[in-house]
């Protein structure tokens, strides 16, 4: 064979096989990017079927439609006051409204006491359970006025249930419909309080609960089964975990049970009736300050 | 005798197990700290601590988070040495045999395992989401998924050549299906627990 020969086969081989090098080189390529568009294509195609999934599950349990809030809860808060513990009547707050505030005498000597409650929260059962009595003793003596403030933080406690918020539309619909037997119903309610971490009560549970101790008006159940008040337990539960008045001033923390005594929150480190009887004490200090008189006589 | 193919080194595998691994790590190891604090002062407001959905406490407190008697972050803690001291050992030119990667993907395998039931408890259960549960969550899925198809598809479980090729798609994709994990886990605890409307 002749060197020209050798060197153009020589050639053509090795042209050959860099021809075949890159034809694999780029197949591989090929076949990388093709594997990314596909699997990447399916987990797009994935997270769009959970997005659109999601987005119509959470409509559908949105569709809630606002409401007035409950009457005799113009304030958030259903009022107690008197020699029998009554509740006070007031309006209801309108559809899309805001909440008055109880307007209360600073120098009466009754002090306001506001509680911030979930019937479904452990730690409120055993503040019921303790001070119940004592509270509405101190509201039927005329040294305070108790306003109860139901709210829902716990739904979470209670897997998907959603417990809490129906506790607190059951005491929405007993301060509407039937509110003289609405701490009856409150005690009720606690001492048959369900355990975190479970599914807690049906409205089946809570509607016998409640005719146990006499609260089974057909208004009262039908408004348990319709969630009457479920947009108001949402925009109640809000403005009592945004206000900044009620968060404890340690760690920045909401939590029930919160206590108000005239506008200050308790901090349960005193007790509560030794404090409720300073605050009135207090108030009618207040109300004999500024006239004091000048009454010294010249002495000879 | 037919000597078996070599397999290639590993080393993105390896590189993985060592990022993942160091990852895991340091989640169990701020949870177990975080534990000690809660057990100074059950009171104690975690630094993960971030709201009534986003917390360690619950978690921490439960008895789902001891699971055997003691912490489940001390799992981890001790666990995760595992995947870093094999990626490191691949890329230092070590090869193990077939029994050795079986026990290695059954730590793995358990450590998934318990992920899995830590995940339906969070969610289903407990009703909270935990930030550094939820980063051990993100690093095992992967691990346990690139293990497991690793050694199918080197054959490790069996030498058909069939079931290697499926080990092989199934490793070239465990990137898409971990994703796709991680979707069906935030639409459950969406559906459950709202968490859009609660972040």
């Amino acid at each position: 064979m002749s060197n020209a020969n050798d060197a153009s086969k020589k050639a053509r081989r090795d042209h050959a096989r860099e021809t075949a090098r890159l034809e694999r080189e780029a197949e591989k390529k090929r076949r990388t990017r093709n594997r990314i568009f596909i699997q990447g294509g399916v987990v797009l195609g994935v997270l769009a079927v959970a997005l659109v999934g999601v987005l119509i599950f959470t409509s559908a349990n949105k569709a809630v439609t606002p409401s007035a809030g409950p009457a005799n809860m113009l304030s958030d808060g259903i009022l107690f006051a008197g020699a029998d513990v009554a509740p006070v009547e007031t309006a209801a707050i309108p559809i899309d409204g805001t909440p008055t505030p109880t307007t209360t005498d600073a120098t009466d000597g009754i002090a306001s006491i506001e509680t911030y409650v979930d019937w479904t929260c452990p730690i409120c059962q055993d503040f019921e359970a303790t001070y119940s009595e004592s509270l509405s003793s101190l509201v039927a003596a005329g040294t305070a006025t108790l306003e109860v403030h139901p709210i829902a933080i716990l739904d979470g406690s209670y897997v998907g249930s959603r417990y809490s918020s129906r506790a607190n539309n059951a005491a929405a619909c007993i301060a509407n419909y039937d509110p003289d037997n609405f701490l009856t119903a409150q005690t009720a309610m606690y001492e048959n309080q369900g355990t975190e971490g479970t599914t807690g009560l049906t409205n089946g549970d809570i509607k016998s609960i409640l005719a146990d101790v006499g609260v089974s008006s057909d208004d009262v159940t039908s408004c348990i089964d319709d969630e009457e008040f479920r947009s108001w337990v949402t925009e109640a539960t809000e403005r009592a975990t945004a206000n900044p008045d009620l968060v404890n001033p340690t760690d920045g923390s909401f939590g029930t049970p919160t206590v108000m005594i005239n506008g200050v929150r308790w901090d349960g480190t005193t007790d509560i009736i030794d404090a409720v009887s300073a605050a009135s004490a207090a108030e009618l200090a207040t109300a004999e300050e500024p006239t004091e008189e000048p009454t010294a006589e010249p002495t000879n | 005798m037919v000597t078996e193919t070599a397999s290639k080194r590993p080393v993105i595998l390896a590189l993985f197990l060592i990022v993942f691994g160091i990852i895991g790590w340091i989640a169990a190891f701020a949870l177990t700290v975080e534990k000690f604090a809660l057990l100074t002062d059950p009171q104690a407001v975690l630094g993960c601590d971030l709201s009534p959905l986003v917390q360690c406490s619950t978690n921490l407190l439960s008895d789902q988070g001891a699971l055997f008697g003691f912490p489940n972050p001390i799992l981890g803690l001790s666990g995760w040495i595992a995947p870093i001291v094999v990626g490191a050992a691949i890329l230092s030119g070590a090869r193990f045999n077939r029994v050795f990667w079986l026990l290695f993907n059954l730590g793995v395998a358990a450590a998934m395992a318990l992920v899995v039931f830590l995940i339906i408890t969070s969610i289903f259960f407990l009703g909270t989401l935990c930030p550094w549960c939820m980063v051990t969550w993100v690093v095992t899925i992967p691990t346990f998924l690139a293990v497991t198809f690793r050694n199918v598809k080197v054959g490790n479980f069996g030498s058909g050549a069939r079931l290697k090729r499926i080990g092989s798609t199934l490793y070239g994709w465990v990137p898409a299906i971990t994703l796709i994990l991680f979707i069906v886990i935030a639409v459950m605890a969406q559906v459950r627990l709202d968490v859009i409307n609660r972040l």
